[in-house]
């Protein structure tokens, strides 16, 4: 006769070390999970604590002062090189674009714009030979006269599109916009003054040091101004702490000197 | 449920090599019919090899009870490992012939030689692996007379075995490994088993589960599935004998099934 009592006993010391492996599966994950929450933390910390510092303002002594006295009421910003310092990558601000109308503004020649706003002027054919006199000198008339508007719209459009852009930085200086600053050293990248974008750049780099955009204008403005090494030492900096496949492209041309205005 | 059914549940589950135990399976029916066929072809020896408890013995015994109904045949259960006593045993059983003590194996080969049977009598040999190396040499000899085939079964080792030594190996016409039966093999022989001696409630209890849990304990081995299943239904008897309200009769539960397990050592 089996004695149950005994034989029960030992079956219950069978299914407790049965379930042991799957006890020691379950610990293992909860430690590991709580291992992989902690580092989180801490990395999160850090990157709120040390972020990127922000780029040196390498040609702060060349940048003429005419430039400076302009446009910046403020004082010029005077920073370092990044070193290594760890950062977490931020998602990109979400640039706003300028309106449609100020950058057709800006890159539109003036007589563009003229034909465009007043295409009444538009020159007609000479008139026939019998009324020569008359009609030449109505022509000559309105020949001067569409100067005269060409020249005052010239002044008009170069004007207007310059109290764009000032009127831009001057929200700027009051917003600290940075997508406000990343548009106006953008257009002055495009324009080729390439002091002042590396300077809205840097500007706007103080603002949000993960700022993308403020990078790439900072080393493209460098490599156009002739400072090759400092733009490329720049992306090298930002693609130590940033996978960002527009950053690895702008670095690639910048080796192979194929970048363009 | 009863005690009595649990007790009549125990005996088709004894651990004993009874033709009227055998239970057909459609594999190992495969395997019994190309057998059959065999033995009529012109062959010195066929050996059935595979793992304890994989049904050699019970497919010898099948094989022996079929073919001695029309031709000459001996089985011997229990290895001869005396050499006199197998060659006297031959004589006997093969030859009619009843030989003084002293019997040499010449004179045996001598007997053969001169003997002409009208059907090529089967000598059965089981568990051969417990046979000398000298004996299976003159096992050898007698199936080179021509006068008596061999159907021998030999536990499948690790070791180089028999089939492996050369001058067995051009003797051997046929040789068939068995293997322990898959988990759908063993609900069919559990169940089968059960069905054979009327007990048509207990045999529905087995169902997948049920042999799923018998299977990690046996792994399909007859031998240990019908230990494993005699424990269980002894273990029922128990329960039912000391405390019938901790045991259900309805169903087959795991936990029966892994107290049996224990008690019958395959759980250490």
């Amino acid at each position: 006769m089996t004695n149950i009592n005994h034989l029960e006993r030992e079956w219950k010391l069978y299914k407790r070390k049965q379930r042991l492996p799957y006890l020691y599966v379950a610990a293992a994950l909860v430690v590991l999970s709580f291992l992989i929450s902690l580092g989180f933390f801490f990395t999160e910390e850090r990157s709120q604590k040390a972020p990127l510092a922000p780029l040196k303002n390498e040609i702060n002594t060349t940048l003429p002062k005419a430039v400076q006295t302009e446009e910046t009421p403020h004082k010029e910003p005077a920073q370092n090189l990044l070193k290594q310092e760890p950062v977490s990558v931020i998602n990109p601000v979400k640039e706003l674009q300028p309106s449609f109308r100020f950058m057709q503004n800006i890159q539109e020649t003036p007589s563009e714009r003229s034909s465009r706003a007043n295409p009444k002027h538009q020159l007609k054919k000479e008139p026939s030979v019998t009324q020569e006199k008359k009609v030449s000198q109505k022509t000559q008339e309105v020949r001067e006269e569409h100067q005269k508007r060409l020249k005052q719209n010239l002044e008009i459009s170069s004007s207007s599109a310059e109290t764009k852009i000032n009127t831009l930085i001057q929200r700027f200086n009051q917003t600290k916009n940075p997508t406000l600053g990343i548009t106006i050293a953008q257009h002055f990248l495009r324009e080729r003054s390439y002091r002042k974008s590396y300077f809205y750049a840097l500007e706007v780099n103080n603002i949000d040091q993960n700022n993308m955009q403020s990078w790439l204008i900072s080393a493209k403005s460098l490599y156009f101004l002739g400072r090759k090494e400092a733009a490329r030492q720049l992306i090298r900096t930002y693609m130590k702490r940033n996978d960002s496949s527009p950053v690895s492209k702008l670095y690639r041309q910048i080796n192979l000197g194929t970048l363009k205005p | 449920m009863n005690k009595e059914l649990y007790k009549s549940a125990q005996t088709p589950f004894i651990d004993v090599v009874d033709l009227n135990e055998y239970i057909q399976l459609d594999r190992v029916s495969t395997i019994y019919e190309s057998l059959l066929s065999t033995m009529e072809k012109p062959l010195k020896m066929v050996l059935i090899f595979g793992r304890p408890g994989t049904g050699k013995s019970m497919m010898l015994n099948r094989l022996y009870k079929e073919i001695s109904a029309n031709q000459p045949a001996a089985i011997y259960h229990t290895p001869l490992v005396d050499e006199l006593e197998f060659i006297k045993s031959i004589a006997r059983d093969i030859l009619s012939f009843r030989p003084f003590e002293e019997f040499s194996f010449t004179q045996l080969i001598e007997l053969l030689e001169q003997k002409d049977f009208e059907t090529t009598p089967i000598v059965f040999l089981d568990e051969a692996q417990l046979y000398s190396n000298d004996l299976m040499e003159k096992i050898r000899l007698i199936s080179d007379t021509r006068k008596i085939k061999f159907v021998i079964t030999l536990h499948k080792t690790e070791e180089e075995d028999l089939i492996a030594k050369e001058h067995f190996q051009t003797r051997i016409w046929e040789s068939i490994e068995l293997f322990n039966a898959s988990k759908q093999e063993l609900l069919t022989y559990i169940q089968k088993k059960l069905l054979k001696h009327s007990l048509f409630d207990l045999a529905n209890q087995f169902g997948k589960p049920q042999v799923k849990w018998i299977y990690t304990f046996t792994q399909g081995n007859y031998r240990d599935t019908n230990k494993l299943l005699y424990t269980l239904f002894e273990l029922y008897l128990d329960y039912l004998e000391q405390a019938p309200h901790k045991v259900s009769t309805s169903q087959i539960s795991r936990k029966m099934i892994e107290m049996a397990a224990i008690k019958a050592g395959f759980i250490s």
